[in-house]
């Protein structure tokens, strides 16, 4: 299997909120990563869901890799999100 | 003070015969004289500036001024690490600076502003007392750092205030000391 087709399997999710400053660069990093490599992102308004808005309301942004294998949050630096994808 | 320091340095160096460097001299020293009068409310106004700007991000958020909050926020990553986890929050938007961090400052603010107030009559702190204020905020950090424990809000900020106030009180009636003394050389001799 070659490393591309390895990696369009990955799924991510990544909790946000409007108004969320480190939301905003967290997402340019994995439009940044989506011109390197293929995964299926999954975008949740941490409002939807008074639960999940409890769970991260003082983390966000939370960026979730292959279910919870890999867990970024808060100031994500774009070399552990290239790592978290295996591009580095 | 200021207006012998003006002397002293008039003494120091006399009026050039060339009108430009004349004018460059009396602007330089009206430069210099202003900061050595107003240094310490300069820097208190400065504090008061970041802690102004950490808390209008949330706010500027919240009435949708988004651009300008962003690049606030931004910009105070040079001062603060901004941890949502440790960072206060209004009407559900991140403040500028983390908790640590905001107690850090607001207290340099504070004191600063008590040194201005009591026009620079406050007395300075021995240095082993600053280390011992310092100590708590050291050892919650470091604790934290190496996973040993989690610490609280309220440690943050009982420790950010403590090693704040104990920077303040130490630096600035040492600066003012310092720059009182630095005096003595023009005085010596006599000029």
């Amino acid at each position: 299997m070659t490393r591309p087709e390895k990696l369009s399997s990955l799924q991510v999710t990544f909790y946000t909120k409007a108004g969320c400053h480190l939301c905003e660069e967290a997402r340019d990093m994995l439009e940044d990563i989506a011109a390197l490599t293929q995964f299926d992102l999954t975008e949740i308004d941490i409002r939807s869901d008074l639960k999940i808005f409890e769970q991260y309301r003082y983390r966000i942004p939370v960026i979730i890799i292959d279910g919870e294998d890999t867990v970024l949050e808060g100031r994500i630096e774009f070399r552990d999100l290239a790592k978290a994808f295996h591009l580095r | 003070m200021a207006l012998q320091y003006w002397q002293q340095m008039a003494q120091v160096y006399p009026q050039s015969k060339h009108r430009t460097t004349s004018k460059v001299f009396t602007v330089v020293k009206w430069v210099g004289l202003f900061f050595y009068d107003h240094w310490a409310a300069l820097i208190m106004g400065l504090l008061g500036l970041v802690i102004l700007a950490a808390f209008s991000v949330p706010f500027l958020a919240y009435f949708g001024l988004d651009r300008l909050s962003k690049q606030i926020f931004f910009a105070m990553h040079l001062l603060c690490g901004q941890i949502p986890s440790h960072s206060p929050y209004i009407c559900g938007h991140q403040c500028g600076l983390c908790v640590r961090c905001t107690a850090i400052y607001s207290t340099l603010f504070v004191t600063s502003a008590i040194f201005v107030f009591t026009k620079k009559r406050l007395p300075g702190i021995p240095w082993w007392l600053l280390v011992l204020l310092a100590l708590p905020m050291a050892w919650d950090g470091t604790t934290q750092l190496f996973g040993l424990r989690e610490s609280t809000a309220l440690l943050r900020v009982i420790t950010g205030a403590l090693f704040g106030l104990g920077c303040a009180w130490f630096t600035f009636p040492l600066v003012h000391k310092t720059m009182l003394e630095s005096q003595a050389p023009l005085v010596e001799r006599n000029v």
